[in-house]
């Protein structure tokens, strides 16, 4: 019986253990290692760009908005969820490591986390306006943080970009051994100065988003511009292009382009907007290929023809076209009396070039076209170019093209061109013309465009020689010089450019627009009442369900430095 | 037969220990009843005090003088006295208390009481309900039985998991399923699935299915918390305590009984949608290889991309010759293919064997049992067998020792094929039902190739859909599972009125799952193969005090109660090896796929509690029960961590307590109840201290090494988190009237859950999504009636019919969520499913809707077609009404004949079965498709709409397939659940056999429903939850149709 008892306690002592707090399947939090969250943001901030292009790139028109077909039902603040929620768990995740990469002196990683902290906090103020800031990421201590004015975070962005500049300065790359994914060598040995050349490119950033006031917290914009300019340390290489590189493995892990995933997996994926590609292939009115960048953007699985063409995978082709669609407005910059605004495909249903995307805020049910849609090119997604291929079919699943291995931009040298000639000519500072920056932002988006990779042998047809780069650039300098043309047009063919070579980028677009209104022969939606254009995006609902500090949501709020009260589509 | 049993339980029971008393005068005796012997009846010399128990064959033995008086009690039995003269044997015969119509349940901690004595619900089940009956799930042939549980299936493919909720869902993000207790023992009926509903959870079945039906003796389910306060947390949602042959060998009283029962059913989808047959594939009367039906008539010849001869292009020559060379360059006959679906589905058996073998010794009793069941559902590969080996047994010593043990072993192994959400254009994942139904009616499955014949790829009438033969054949979701559960317990008498007992119930089990597809589907076109074993561990250890006094001489005053420590770990352990990229077609073992991705966790929590349950009793007609407990857990704050809850209870008989009621003709007994009850629930284990993220091979760039990350847990610790409290108030009323012929047990509760712990969403601004927090009320009101009803009665062997009945009415309602917040989401999508909304029933479905304008009509747009409303909308309520169950049985000699109907009045259902066949145009649907039909509603500027649009788009866009408000149905449904006609051999047939008894059983089950408010010719049954076990429920998902089963059992003993 004793025994008995003995044996009974002993298997039931295990059961009165009373003090099981933590998850044995979990890492404790004392076991962080600031060089492996270092690692966790630079992964994730092409995450946090791309959920961020999910909005920016469908208003401004480089992919197809087709989520409604008004203003009012395209968007929600659901569809911000993901943005806002990878933007702020990045910034904890930054939060998190600084004590300890303080006490280990990794100044290195604490910079480089600071000027992606201060990226993340300038792209939530331009997409959403005021966000939390100054309250944010107390966790348990305040779960309701309040919204700071965006011109508040702006400022307080910009001393935070000259902190992380300082703590750059005299960094060792080496210490703790982290990687840089951005700027590293082949062994990931970080590039300290390629960071503050960074930092020193998105203060210019803000500032010129800016520019239309004349202070940016305590400092004076045009001094602080022509400070900038003046000392030169800005992205002006493509070794100094702020892009996220992807890799080619398909799974486990998963490195390719999300784009790439997305669109030569299966089903065709997101479309592209008809506007965009009628922009690069036919605003232009000099033909196929008259842009070098045309085949590397866009990749047409079949050739996209009348006889292959039909109301089963080609609904719109029997609808009529809308008639605010012949308005003057939407037409071709350079040739509005041949080119109009385009209509159910890149090329008006002329099928001379026909690029397959969705017209501005198309949300009828999605056609047998799985196989004819357009696609993503070589760039930005590393995916397919040359001859005409099924990348979404069945047999191929994910295995054509680059294989994904495309590049996230962020800031290329080419945008701080098209920064620099727009602000030489708006409030003329800077020692090259704005013609020669505007050249230069062409030369440079052709340039990366074509060599951002090796390029395989398919692009060796498309590889642009001297005279087709010369011709492309003679045209759109001959337009900037045209007779009789105002600055007003001169600053348009400018936007228009970046807008070109933005593309894998929406938010330098949207900056773009809501600064200046360009390109402002955007197509509008086929409704003719799309309603009130975003001026900023919905704030998520995860935070509009949870806070009580967020603001309401409407589509008229503004970031504070979008004072010029265009009239936007 | 004996002997061969005996050394077991010599070998199990080898603890014991000899004392002598010495002793005056021995009377001894045998007490029987109906001829039969009583084990365990109460012997009391009045005079001495001195008490013992009767053995397991009716003998006792107990020291007296002559003059002496001894009591025989039993509850349920009057109590009889014998003064003790010369002889000292004494035989007395024990009757039943006719008046009282003592019925015996099991409550709490498996304590037997006197149904009158219970100041709470109790709903005791019998073997009969649920053995030898074509569903092998028990829980599931409970259905509309107990008036306050809701029972649901998944789906009726074979194994599948079902869903129970007793008096209405309680939390909002933790589990509503009641807690199992197997023979005193808590038993784990977690339904374990590795996907979630995208992928099918709604195959993973429930680990009740572990229990083999014909070795289960009776069912108590114990409703209102005042009923379960003992069982602690776990206990908080109702408490299922079933009771095994095995089990409750202490009332074996016959020496040997063998009995054998068989049975052989046959089970069908339940009905499938009355096709058209007139128009094939195609759009706008066009022919096209589009997934709808709305091309040209079968009759169309030279025109909308028919040939002049009548023939299309051969739907397989688009493959070309490199795949189908005979199929290039040829056509086929436009036709309908009636029967291109029926083919797909076949007919299952359902083929049970159980063996029971019981008996009793000289102070031993024992049961053995063995159960075989193999189960084929009504698609290929859709089987589900089980082996259950238990066997049970008590001694009793004769030195106040009882030891008692019950041993079970399940086997069980399922395979079902995949059955991935549907949403009616193809399936994420790969999913059978998600388009067998809608395939084209001109199309002829069964006459062309499902698979490439040289490389096993799919083929179709176009890429993008899975041939479902092929994926039929080449995809596979198999479970299986190995079970231990058992336990073993020790009770000494330390006198006449008291004892005390221990208990140690252990249940493990190992889970392994294999969810596979080969290479050549469409969603997985690489193959994938997961394998995953989840081993899930209950320790329980009961110590516990009992007593049962008489207070006074009279007997006027009784206490009983018991007083206990219980102390449960439960723990899991999980591993899942996923691969990817598969190798050689056909083979599946992880070494033939090219990638592989590993995933471990443990979890582990203890809950420790003390209790106290007394009952007073007053002259057997009044009972006052208190109860309480406090629980510790092991996965919270100390200061936290413990909570503590009481209950109490009240019975009054009045027909025992006022003479001018008792015989009375009208009213043959009634019993008024009361109770409060309360009760913990506790949060899974690890929401005070969450650790860190980290992703091994989370990047390889194209030059370097693969990359590491560590990131904090998106995840908020919340170091204040506290158990949930439930209270609930219950009154109830029993009552036989008329001669016993009619019989009501009405319940009324209204239960409020406070501090519910929820998964709230954190505004991320904070820096985290997410925290476990305590913020929510709900509250449940509710109305059980059972009722039963002898119509025609008379003597044993003469016509019969009884007539019994359940009405359930449950009203919920989700009191506040977290300050500001209006929504929360359960289960489901965001955009659609199921949410919490103040105010609101529980689980109401949020989805888009119809644009209404401010008068509200319909807003239509310029294309002809309804706008959809931007914001999300409440758009059902998935909760019944009311449900009622009508039971009759009608019996003459030895003939029963019985049926059960059950009736669900509302609760809302949204079906991708019928938006997919409606929009996909396969059924009768009246749609004239040469009409143009104008939508009812305004248009955006408030005038009536007359944009004309076309029978295609009619049918297409408005069956529920843009607009989700267009799928959601009333899903009130009339069905026949069971019905059956039974034969027992008359005795004097079988006198000559060696048979006891001998019976035959014609069964079937869910032979006939009508929803009434879904479209005809769809034939649907909603009775289905495509979102599997769990909080969601009011989805249809196309993950699998119910069935029908019928066919007969055999029942022998001897």
């Amino acid at each position: 019986m004793f025994l008995l008892t003995a044996v009974l306690c002993l298997s039931s002592c295990e059961t009165f253990d009373l003090d099981q707090l933590n998850n044995p399947s979990t890492l404790d939090n004392n076991q962080s290692d600031p060089i492996y969250v270092f690692n966790y943001v630079q992964l994730t901030l092409p995450d946090f760009v791309y959920s961020a292009n999910t909005f920016t790139q469908r208003i401004t028109r480089q992919m197809a908005m087709t989520g409604g077909n008004t203003y009012n039902n395209a968007f929600a603040p659901v569809n911000s969820d993901n943005n806002w929620t990878t933007g702020y768990l990045m910034l904890n995740a930054i939060k998190s490591m600084e004590p300890k990469a303080i006490e280990n002196n990794y100044t290195f990683v604490l910079g480089a986390s600071k000027i992606m902290r201060c990226y993340i906090l300038m792209t939530m103020a331009d997409v959403y306006g005021d966000i939390p800031y100054s309250e944010a990421l107390q966790g348990n201590a305040n779960l309701t943080p309040r919204y700071d004015n965006s011109a508040d975070v702006y400022a307080g962005v910009y001393n935070e970009l000259n902190e992380a500049i300082g703590i750059l300065a005299d960094a060792d790359p080496t210490n703790g051994a982290p990687r840089d994914l951005y700027y590293g060598n082949d062994k990931g040995v970080g590039n300290a100065a390629n960071w503050i050349t960074l930092a020193n490119t998105l203060k210019l950033k803000m500032l010129n988003n800016s520019r239309q006031l004349t202070t940016l917290g305590s400092y004076n914009i045009t001094n602080e511009i022509t400070t900038l300019i003046g000392n030169n340390d800005l992205i002006d290489t493509p070794a100094e292009d702020f892009a996220f590189k992807y890799g080619t493995t398909r799974v486990n892990p998963n490195s390719r382009h999300p784009l790439y995933n997305d669109q030569y997996e299966l089903g065709g994926g997101q479309y592209i907007a008809n506007y965009f590609m009628w922009a690069v292939s036919r605003e232009k009115n000099r033909g196929q290929d008259f842009d070098p960048r045309e085949r590397f953007y866009f990749f047409k699985q079949a050739p996209v023809v009348g006889s292959s063409t039909n109301a089963a995978n080609l609904p719109c082709k029997s609808l009529a076209k809308p008639t605010h669609y012949e308005d003057s407005r939407y037409a071709s910059f350079y040739a509005p009396a041949t080119i109009k605004a385009t209509y159910c495909t890149s090329d008006n249903l002329t099928f001379t070039n026909a690029y397959l995307g969705r017209d501005h805020g198309d949300n009828s049910g999605i056609p047998s076209d799985d196989d004819i849609r357009t696609v993503a090119g070589i760039y930005p997604i590393g995916g397919e170019i040359g001859s005409p291929i099924n990348v979404n079919s069945n047999t191929n699943f994910g295995l054509t093209g680059e294989l994904g291995r495309g590049i996230m931009p962020m800031i290329l040298s080419s945008y701080v061109h098209f920064i620099k000639a727009e602000i030489k000519l708006t409030l003329n500072i800077g020692g090259v013309s704005a013609e020669d920056e505007l050249k230069a932002g062409i030369l440079a988006s052709i340039d990366k465009t074509t060599t951002f990779i090796p390029m395989p042998s398919d692009a060796a047809p498309f590889l642009p020689t001297a005279t087709k780069i010369q011709a492309y650039v003679d045209f759109v300098l001959g337009v900037y010089n045209g007779d009789g043309n105002t600055d007003a047009k001169r600053l348009e063919l400018i936007i228009k450019e970046y807008y070109i070579a933005a593309w894998g980028n929406g938010i330098e677009p949207y900056n773009a627009y809501r600064r200046t209104g360009y390109p402002s022969n955007f197509q509008p939606t086929l409704e003719e009442n799309a309603g009130e254009f975003y001026n900023t995006a919905y704030y998520a609902g995860a935070s509009v369900n949870n806070n009580p500090n967020a603001p309401s949501n409407n589509r008229s709020k503004k970031v504070f430095w979008d004072v010029a009260n265009l009239p936007l589509h | 037969m004996r002997s061969k049993f005996k050394w077991i339980f010599t070998l199990l029971l080898a603890f014991s220990m000899q004392f002598s008393f010495a002793q005056e005068k021995t009377v001894t005796g045998t007490i029987t009843e109906g001829g039969l012997p009583m084990p365990t009846v109460n012997v009391v010399n009045k005079n001495t005090k001195a008490s013992t128990q009767s053995d397991f064959d009716g003998k006792y033995s107990i020291k007296a003088k002559t003059g002496d008086v001894l009591v025989f009690s039993f509850v349920g039995y009057t109590d009889t006295n014998v003064t003790v003269g010369a002889s000292s044997v004494i035989n007395p015969v024990l009757k039943t208390d006719a008046q009282v119509l003592g019925e015996v349940v099991v409550t709490g901690q498996g304590i037997k009481k006197e149904k009158k004595a219970l100041g709470y619900a109790v709903t005791t089940i019998k073997a009969e309900e649920f053995a030898s009956k074509p569903s092998t799930d028990v829980v599931r042939a409970l259905t509309g039985k107990a008036p306050g549980v809701n029972i649901q299936q998944t789906s009726g493919l074979s194994g599948s998991g079902t869903n129970i909720i007793i008096r209405g869902y309680s939390s909002i993000t933790g589990s509503n399923q009641p807690l199992f207790v197997v023979d005193g023992v808590p038993f784990n009926s977690d339904t374990n699935s590795d996907g979630n509903f995208l992928e099918g959870a709604t195959n993973a079945s429930s680990r009740f299915l572990d229990l083999d039906p014909n070795n289960i003796e009776s069912i108590s389910i114990l409703k209102g918390l005042s009923a379960t306060t003992l069982y602690g947390s776990a206990g908080s949602k109702g408490v299922v305590l079933v009771t095994t042959k095995s089990g409750n060998t202490k009332e074996i009283n016959k020496k040997m009984e063998v009995s054998v029962s068989q049975s052989l059913y046959m089970t069908e989808i339940s009905d499938l949608p009355d096709f058209q047959n007139s128009y094939g594939v195609g759009n706008e009367l066009e022919y096209r290889t589009t997934f709808g039906n709305w091309g040209p008539s079968f009759n169309t010849r030279g025109e909308g991309g028919i040939g002049f001869d009548g023939s299309v292009v051969h739907p397989y020559a688009y493959y070309g010759a490199g795949v189908f060379p005979e199929y290039v360059g040829q056509t086929v006959q436009w036709q309908a293919y009636p029967n291109n679906i029926k083919p797909f589905f076949s007919t299952g058996t359902v083929n049970t064997t159980s063996v029971n073998i019981s008996g009793r010794g000289d102070n031993t009793s024992y049961n053995l049992n063995v159960g075989n069941t193999d189960d084929k559902g009504f698609i290929e590969n859709n089987q589900y067998k089980r082996l259950n080996l238990s066997t049970g047994g008590s001694t009793k010593l004769s030195n106040g020792f009882t030891f008692s043990t019950v041993m079970n072993y399940v086997r069980t192994d399922k395979s079902a094929p995949l059955t991935g959400y549907g949403y009616g254009s193809g399936a994420v994942t790969p999913s059978i039902f998600s388009t067998i139904l809608y395939t084209p009616r001109s199309f002829d499955l069964f006459g062309l190739p499902y698979e490439d014949p040289k490389t096993h790829e799919s083929v179709y009438y176009r890429r993008d859909i899975t041939n479902p033969r092929w994926l039929l054949k080449n995809a596979s979701d198999d479970e299986s599972v190995r079970r231990f559960y058992g336990n073993f317990s020790a009770l000494y008498d330390i006198n006449s009125w008291s004892n005390v007992s221990y208990r140690l119930a252990l249940d493990n089990y190992t889970q392994r799952k294999k969810y596979y597809i080969n290479k050549g589907g469409y969603q997985t076109p690489l193959g994938y193969l997961r394998t995953t074993v989840n081993e899930n561990t209950v320790f329980d250890h009961t110590f516990s005090y009992n007593f049962n006094k008489e207070l006074d001489k009279k007997g006027n005053w009784a206490l009983d109660g018991t007083v206990g420590v219980n102390s449960r770990m439960e723990g899991y352990n999980y591993t899942a090896l996923e691969s990817f990229t598969q190798f050689v077609y056909g083979f599946q073992e992880h070494q033939n796929y090219e990638d592989h991705l590993g995933y471990s966790e443990n979890s582990n929590f203890n809950i420790v509690g003390v209790y106290a349950s007394t009952t007073l009793a007053f002259r057997k007609y009044a009972y006052l029960n208190l109860q309480a407990r406090k629980d510790y857990f092991s996965s919270l704050l100390k200061e936290n961590r413990s909570l503590f809850y009481p209950s109490a209870s009240l019975s009054f008989v009045p027909t025992d307590a006022f003479t001018v009621l008792k015989n009375n003709k009208y009213l043959n007994y009634a019993k008024l109840r009361v109770g409060y009850g309360s009760s913990a629930g506790f949060p899974n284990p690890y929401q005070t201290n969450i650790g860190l993220f980290q992703q091994t091979s989370a990047f390889t760039p194209v030059v370097g090494e693969t990359v590491n990350i560590i990131s904090p847990n998106s995840q908020l610790g919340n170091p204040i988190l506290k158990p949930e409290l439930y209270k609930e108030v219950e009154f109830g009323l029993e009552a036989k009237l008329f001669n016993n012929r009619l019989g009501i047990d009405l319940s009324l509760y209204d239960k409020r859950s406070n501090d519910l712990i929820i998964n709230a969403d954190l505004a991320p601004e904070s820096g985290f999504s997410a925290q476990t927090q305590n913020i929510s009320e709900i509250s449940n009101k509710g109305i059980e009636l059972g009722l039963s009803l002898g119509i025609i009665k008379s003597d044993t062997d003469g016509f019969q019919w009884n007539l019994s009945g359940t009405f359930t009415k449950n009203r919920n309602i989700v009191e506040s969520l977290a300050p500001g917040v209006e929504q929360l989401g359960i289960a489901g999508f965001t955009n659609l499913g199921n949410f919490a909304v103040p105010g609101r029933p529980y689980g109401v479905i949020l989805g888009g809707s119809i644009l209404r304008d401010g008068n509200g009509n319909y807003v239509v747009g310029t294309d002809g077609n309804y706008v959809e409303d931007p914001e999300l909308k409440e758009i059902g309520d998935p909760n019944a009404d009311w449900k009622s169950t009508i039971i009759n049985e009608i019996s003459y000699k030895n003939i029963t004949f019985g049926f059960q109907f059950e009736y669900q009045k509302g609760g809302d259902i949204y079906s991708n079965t019928a938006n997919s066949l409606l929009s996909r145009g396969v059924v009768v649907d009246g749609i004239d498709r040469e009409n143009t039909y104008i939508l009812p509603g305004v248009n955006p500027n408030g005038n009536i709409n007359a944009i004309q649009i076309s029978a295609t788009q009619y049918g297409f866009n408005n069956s529920g397939f843009f607009i989700d408000e267009q799928s959601v149905y009333d899903a009130t449904n009339l069905r026949l659940r069971e019905i059956s006609l039974s034969y027992s051999l008359p005795k004097k047939f079988i006198e000559k056999t060696p048979f006891g008894k001998m019976s035959i059983s014609i069964v079937g089950q869910n032979l006939w429903y009508k929803a009434f408010n879904f479209p005809t010719h769809l034939n649907f049954d909603p009775e289905v939850m495509s979102l599997g076990v769990g909080n969601g429920q009011g989805f249809d998902y196309l993950t699998g149709p119910t069935s029908k089963r019928y066919g007969f059992n055999i029942n022998l003993t001897f």
